[in-house]
C-alpha cells in the first residue's frame, strides 16, 4: 500500500513537474518565437508596355528582435533589368539613327517611333543593414548602412537616426542623417555635356564603362509622430537633400531643330545637368482604424533648385474580410513640373549655333525631368495566419501622361507626341514568416 | 495643392477626436490595442514601400519623404 501510495505520489509529482517543465519550455518557446527572425520576402515583376523596361526584383528582409528595443535588420535586393530606355530624342516623322553608348553599334528609330536604346540591361545587387537600440529613457538610436553595385554604378551609404518619445509616448520626435557616395562608370566613358554625339570617340567597350564620375549626397530628415486617439495617428516629416557631383545621365541626348527640320542625327547633343541640387520635401501621413478596416492617407510636397516641384497623394483602404484575409485597394496621384533646363529638343540659332556649339549652360530631354501627371491604381490581397506568417499578392498599374506640348504644326516633329505616355504593370508576390 | 495640405492637418486634428480641449492629445497605455496592430504601423509593409520607392525613384524626379530619399541606384 505504502509503495502504491509512493508510486502514485511520484507519478503525480512527475506529472506536475512534467506540466511545469512543459509550461517552462512553453514560456521559453514563446520567448524564442518573439525573439526569432522575422523574414519578409517578395518578388516584384515590373513591365512597361511597348517593349520598354522590364524588371524582376527579389527581396529578402530579415529582422531579429533581441528584446529591450534592440533590433537588427538586414536586407538583400537583386534587380534584373532588361528592355529599352528612351535616349532623349523625340519621335519624328523621319527615321533617326543613333550610335550605341560604346560607339560599337547603331540603332534606328522608324518614323513615329520613340528612339529607344536597346542595349539597356543591368543587374543590380544591394545589401543594407541596421541596428537599433535605446540610448536613454524613451530614446532610441538607429544606425545603418547600404551598399549596392551595378556594372556601371556603385553606391555606399551610412545613416544614423535618433527618436525620442515624449508626452507618455504619444509623441515621437525623430531626426536622421544619411550620407551617400555614388561612383558612376558610364559605358563608353562619360561624354562631355552639350557636345555633339558624333564627336565622341567610340571605345568599343560594352561592359565595364569608362573613367568614373562621382557624386555625394547628404539627406537629413526631421519628423514628428503623434497619436491622435485610440484609432488614429499621424506623422509629419520634413527632409532636405543636398547632392553634389555628376548628376547628368551619360546615355541621354537632345535632338536639334533648325526651323522645323531635324538636323542630322550626328548633330544631336549629349545632355548636361548642374553639379549641385538641393531638394526639400514635406510629407504627411494619417492612419485611421475603423471598427475593423484601416485607412492610410498621405500627401507629399517636394521642391528643388532645378525648378521641379511635385505633389503626391496616396491612399490605401484595408478591408478586413475574415480570419486574417484582407483586400487593400490603392490609388496614387502624382504631378510634377519640369526642370528649368528641360527641353524636348534644342533650337538651332538660339540654343545651339549652326556649328553645333551649345549656347545654353544646361539642357536635358529626359522625360523624368519634364512636366507630367502619373497615376497608380491597384490592389493587394493578403492572408495573415495564426503563426504570424502572411502571404500576399499585389497588382498595380502605373501610368504617366506627359504635359509637354508640341507647338510645331509643320516639319519633322509635327503631330508627334514629344514625350510619349508610359504605362507599366506591377505584380508582387509576398511571403512573410517567423524563423 | 497647398489646400490639400491644410485639409490634411484638419482631418488629422478632427480624427484626434472632438475632446481636444478637455485632455491632451494621445491615449493611455491601455488604450493602445488598435495602435499596436501591424496594420496600424505607419510603414506596415516596409518591403512593399521600399519596392515602390525604387520604382518611383527611377521614373520620377521627386523621391523620399517617408524616409531617406531612396537612391543607391544608377537608374536616375
Amino acid at each position: 500500500m505504502q509503495l502504491k501510495k509512493l508510486s502514485k505520489l511520484s507519478l503525480a509529482l512527475a506529472q506536475a513537474s512534467g506540466a511545469l517543465l512543459s509550461a517552462t519550455s512553453g514560456t521559453v518557446q514563446a520567448q524564442t518565437d518573439s525573439f526569432g527572425w522575422q523574414v519578409d520576402s517578395a518578388v516584384l515583376y515590373y513591365q512597361e508596355t511597348d517593349h520598354r523596361v522590364r524588371a524582376i526584383e527579389p527581396v529578402v528582409s530579415m529582422k531579429k528582435d533581441f528584446g529591450d528595443e534592440k533590433i537588427f535588420n538586414m536586407k538583400l535586393v537583386l534587380d534584373s533589368l532588361t528592355g529599352a530606355s528612351p535616349n532623349g530624342a523625340p519621335p519624328a516623322n523621319v527615321a533617326q539613327t543613333f550610335t550605341s553608348p560604346s560607339g560599337g553599334t547603331s540603332y534606328t528609330a522608324a518614323p513615329g517611333e520613340l528612339p529607344l536604346d536597346e542595349t539597356f540591361k543591368d543587374t543590380r545587387g544591394a545589401i543594407s543593414s541596421s541596428w537599433q537600440q535605446p540610448i536613454a529613457p524613451d530614446m532610441r538610436l538607429n544606425v545603418g548602412g547600404n551598399i549596392s553595385a551595378e556594372y556601371d554604378f556603385q553606391s555606399v551609404a551610412a545613416n544614423a537616426a535618433v527618436a525620442k518619445d515624449i508626452n507618455n509616448k504619444n509623441t515621437t520626435l525623430s531626426a536622421g542623417i544619411n550620407l551617400e557616395y555614388d561612383n558612376i562608370m558610364p559605358v563608353g566613358g562619360a561624354p562631355v555635356g552639350l557636345t555633339r554625339t558624333s564627336l565622341k570617340l567610340p571605345t568599343g567597350d560594352e561592359g565595364e564603362g569608362g573613367p568614373s564620375k562621382s557624386k555625394f549626397i547628404t539627406d537629413m530628415l526631421f519628423g514628428v509622430t503623434q497619436v491622435l486617439s485610440r484609432q488614429a495617428l499621424m506623422q509629419v516629416n520634413y527632409s532636405i537633400s543636398l547632392a553634389n557631383g555628376y548628376q547628368t545621365d551619360p546615355y541621354k541626348m537632345l535632338a536639334v531643330l533648325n526651323g522645323d527640320v531635324l538636323v542630322s542625327t550626328a548633330n544631336y547633343l549629349f545632355e548636361k545637368r548642374p553639379d549641385s541640387r538641393t531638394k526639400h520635401s514635406l510629407y504627411s501621413q494619417i492612419k485611421y482604424h475603423f471598427t475593423e478596416d484601416v485607412v492610410d492617407l498621405s500627401y507629399r510636397y517636394t521642391t528643388d533648385d532645378w525648378g521641379i516641384s511635385s505633389h503626391t497623394l496616396d491612399t490605401r483602404y484595408r478591408f478586413e474580410i475574415s480570419n486574417g484575409l484582407y483586400v487593400e485597394p490603392h490609388a496614387r496621384w502624382y504631378k510634377q513640373s519640369a526642370a528649368d533646363f528641360y527641353k524636348p529638343y534644342l533650337v538651332q540659332g538660339t540654343e545651339v549655333t549652326l556649328g553645333g556649339v551649345a549656347l545654353v549652360s544646361f539642357a536635358t530631354a529626359d522625360s523624368r525631368m519634364s512636366a507630367f501627371d502619373a497615376t497608380t491604381f491597384g490592389a493587394k490581397i493578403g492572408k495573415a495566419f495564426e503563426d504570424e506568417s502572411e502571404i500576399s499578392l499585389r497588382v498595380e498599374q502605373y501610368k504617366q501622361v506627359s504635359q509637354t506640348k508640341n507647338n510645331l504644326t509643320t516639319g519633322d516633329l509635327a503631330g508627334q507626341k514629344l514625350v510619349p505616355d508610359l504605362s507599366a504593370l506591377l505584380v508582387q508576390f509576398g511571403y512573410s514568416f517567423r524563423w | 495643392m497647398s489646400k490639400i495640405l491644410i485639409l490634411f492637418v484638419l482631418i488629422g486634428l478632427l480624427s484626434g477626436c472632438g475632446s481636444l480641449g478637455e485632455k491632451p492629445l494621445g491615449v493611455k497605455p491601455w488604450e493602445r490595442d488598435l495602435l499596436a496592430k501591424k496594420s496600424m504601423q505607419l510603414d506596415a509593409y516596409p518591403v512593399d514601400s521600399a519596392l515602390d520607392d525604387h520604382i518611383y525613384f527611377s521614373k520620377e524626379a521627386a523621391s523620399g519623404g517617408r524616409s531617406f530619399g531612396g537612391g543607391g541606384c544608377g537608374c536616375n
